[in-house]
């Protein structure tokens, strides 16, 4: 309950477009979009979030990543990464 | 065990070798007589010779040697000889004896073949006379069996042997011819091997490649399969994906409220921002979690001395409905930039009536409860107390005010006090037993209700305690007669608040005994400690003056909260009558707590639904000039300012 709750908030927050819960191997657990956008957001993304937390790895082993901002012109897509799990909302820029 | 070791090192068992002590004996007994017939033979032959020339041979038996001339008698012990022996030899004795007729011991044989033919004879016709002149030798034959090996009659494979060896003569290569080949083989082979190694490692690699496309294409195809709704459950009810969710939402919330990095700001803004500063007091944030703490006043509010964003606030007991499995007690992580969502939860079983950071470790909170336990939360840690104090020793009546005191030795104490009057100072920070308890009480032997408790900032063991009839108290704690000493009227209504002037080093004493006092009486005193009577009143407010605080960093700045939802700014060196701000917050609900930053730019103000809102103060007011200090040390050396009532 917690977790819906949690998961509503976020939603429901100012500008949110979408949130979506993935897993390590790229499968989205939840997603408040249509199939057709998780899918492509959580290609897309799940390999953009690799690429960087790799990037970080190479430039120093000790370091891991822990957030991962991405702003355009019309949204901003957060990615906030775990060991299993990875957490991706979208929101919008203009408010 | 002389069984066993006769058996390691046995004879042959006895019966063995008896019988084979008999054949022995036999055998020598045989060959002796058997010397001594060769020797008769040798003699008998030469009188044979004779006699054979003398008398025609009969032609049958000639080959019929001659016998002993003790034959008779040595017949019958040779027979039984034989015949024994027959039995202990094999079954057909006669004919291997006739066969081994190519034997090296002719005499054996010969030897052999008279007996049985003497045997023959003698039982063909035993009456039959023996002609003197033949004389049979009746030799003893010796009997030994023989293992005849079967030869081995080699085999050969013809059609392999013959073909291999003849081509290999046939094509039987030169000595330099045979190195050259085989320096060819070696390279052949070396080549061999590198594009052998080179196959294999093509081959893993294209393994490798083929396992990681099959992943990825297993991927796409998952993805579009997706997860099953069971297991997507089973996922999201998982502890793991709840502590991550709670981890990831957190990080992501705080970015989403951040404001826009890349907003551009037109100039009509910036005018509009000017207006803006123009209302001293800013609302900057509003907290509330509607599902733990609505209904639920806020008792105290107190900000982290470690990270200037986070603040505490406790909760009183649910009021508007009966909770059954939240807990009473409730003190709650804020982050300024956070405002929708706590940033950490405690709980307890009481309801918390007033709780604070530790001063240095900001990772302890102190909470005095409903109950009389005061219990300390560790931050680090779990979300329950991780110290209690025990009722035996502590208190059993609520504890309204606690303070934390560093004393020159630098030990802490905490000072707690409970609301039957019971004064209690813990030593050390297990709150195992207090080291002095000291019962408050006046001279009429009344307990003392103490909601609000103050002592000056230099002097911890002077407390000044303010009942619910309006009457103020001193006590002293490390004294010869502990306890109350001194009473004075304080206000008309029970006092709500005491907050003395948070004395720096420079400030002088007079300042530093100041105190105000706020009271269900609508008005705010100002008194000093030194002096029974009060030194200024201030009577702003429309209803129950809650809370009072001084600003910490300026010294003549102090704010009121009122029940009607009204917050006040007041400035003793610009007005000692009006306060320099005001602002209603509210216009239904009681403020119930105020507290400034330690910055003193902003002032957490909550109210009585549970809701804490964060305000900011025009830096004019709240933060001082230089010689503002000074003007207020001034002023209060010279009371006659305030216009006393």
């Amino acid at each position: 309950a917690e977790i819906e709750e949690t998961l509503k908030r976020i939603q429901s927050h100012k500008g949110v477009v979408g949130v979506i819960v993935i897993n390590s191997e790229g499968i989205p657990i939840k997603s408040t979009l249509d199939n057709p956008s998780t899918v492509q957001y959580t290609g897309l993304i799940s390999g953009l979030a690799d690429k960087a937390r790799s990037v970080v790895r190479d430039l120093d082993p000790t370091n891991d990543l822990t957030f991962l901002r991405l702003r355009s012109k019309k949204h901003e897509i957060m990615v906030a990464p775990d060991k299993e799990y990875m957490l991706i909302v979208v929101q919008n820029t203009n408010q | 065990m002389s069984t066993t070791t006769r058996l390691f090192d046995r004879k042959k068992p006895p019966r063995e070798s008896k019988e084979i002590a008999a054949k022995k004996k036999r055998l020598e007994f045989l060959r002796a007589k058997r010397k001594a017939k060769e020797e008769k033979q040798k003699a008998d032959e030469k009188k044979k010779k004779s006699v054979k020339s003398r008398t025609p041979a009969k032609p049958r038996a000639t080959a019929v040697e001659p016998t002993n001339v003790d034959s008779a008698a040595n017949a019958a012990d040779i027979q039984a000889l034989l015949s024994s022996f027959q039995q202990i030899t094999t079954t057909s004795p006669q004919r291997e004896l006739g066969s081994i007729s190519s034997s090296p011991r002719s005499d054996l044989s010969a030897g052999v073949s008279t007996p049985v033919h003497s045997s023959e004879n003698a039982g063909a016709s035993p009456a039959s006379s023996v002609r003197p002149n033949r004389q049979i030798n009746l030799g003893v034959c010796v009997q030994r069996p023989i293992d005849i090996v079967t030869r081995e009659i080699p085999r050969y494979d013809r059609g392999v042997q013959t073909d291999a060896d003849e081509i290999a003569l046939r094509n039987a290569p030169s000595e330099e011819e045979l190195q050259k080949k085989s320096s060819i083989e070696e390279s052949e082979r070396q080549r061999i091997k590198a594009l052998e190694d080179r196959v294999q490692k093509a081959e893993s690699e294209l393994k490798r490649r083929i396992e990681e496309d099959e992943k990825r294409s297993e991927r796409k195809e998952s993805h579009r399969e997706g997860l099953s709704s069971e297991e997507v459950t089973e996922v999201m009810s998982s502890k793991p994906f709840a502590d991550f969710l709670q981890r990831a939402s957190l990080h992501v919330e705080r970015a989403l409220t951040q404001h826009d990095v890349t907003k551009e700001y037109f100039p009509e803004d910036r005018s509009e921002q000017t207006d803006d500063q123009k209302e001293s007091i800013v609302h900057r944030s509003l907290f509330r979690d509607k599902r733990r703490c609505s209904g639920r006043s806020v008792t105290s509010i107190d900000w982290s001395p470690l990270h200037p964003e986070l603040f505490l606030t406790s909760y009183a007991s649910s009021t508007d409905e009966v909770l059954s499995d939240s807990p009473d007690g409730l003190v709650i992580i804020w982050s300024l930039r956070l405002p929708s969502r706590p940033e950490r939860v405690f709980t307890c079983q009481a309801a918390v009536l007033t709780a604070q950071f530790h001063p240095k470790n900001a990772h302890l909170i102190f909470g005095g409860t409903f109950s009389g336990q005061i219990v300390i939360w560790d931050t680090r840690r779990r979300d329950t107390p991780s110290i209690r104090t025990r009722f035996s020793n502590g208190h059993i009546h609520p504890v309204y005010w606690i303070a934390l005191i560093s004393s020159v030795q630098s030990r802490e104490s905490l000072i707690t006090i409970s609301n039957d009057g019971t004064l209690c100072v813990w030593n050390d920070l297990l709150l195992i037993e207090p080291s002095i308890r000291i019962h408050l009480q006046i001279r009429r032997k009344e307990e003392v209700t103490t909601p609000a408790v103050g002592f000056p900032v230099r002097d911890p063991s002077q407390l000044v305690l303010g009942s619910d009839e309006g009457d103020l108290y001193k006590a002293k704690i490390y004294d010869e007669h502990p306890g109350i000493h001194a009473t004075s009227q304080g206000h008309s209504g029970p006092i709500t608040s005491i907050a003395f002037h948070p004395a720096s080093k420079e400030t002088p004493s007079e300042v530093a005994n100041l105190f105000l006092t706020s009271s269900y009486d609508w008005t705010c005193k100002l008194r000093s400690n030194k002096m029974p009577t009060a030194m200024a009143t201030f009577e702003f407010a429309r209803a129950y003056v809650l809370d009072v605080k001084w600003s910490p960093v300026h010294p003549a700045v102090f704010a009121m909260s009122d029940a009607s939802g009204v917050l006040s700014i007041w400035n003793l060196n610009e007005e000692t009558e009006l306060p320099v701000l005001t602002k209603t917050i509210s216009s239904d609900k009681a403020l119930s707590r105020i507290q400034w930053s330690r910055d003193g730019k902003q002032i957490a103000v909550g109210d009585s639904s549970g809701s804490v809102s964060v305000f900011d103060i025009n830096q004019e007011v709240a933060i001082p000039g230089p010689d503002d200090a000074l003007k207020f040390y001034h002023s209060i050396k010279n009371p006659k300012i305030f216009r006393d009532r």
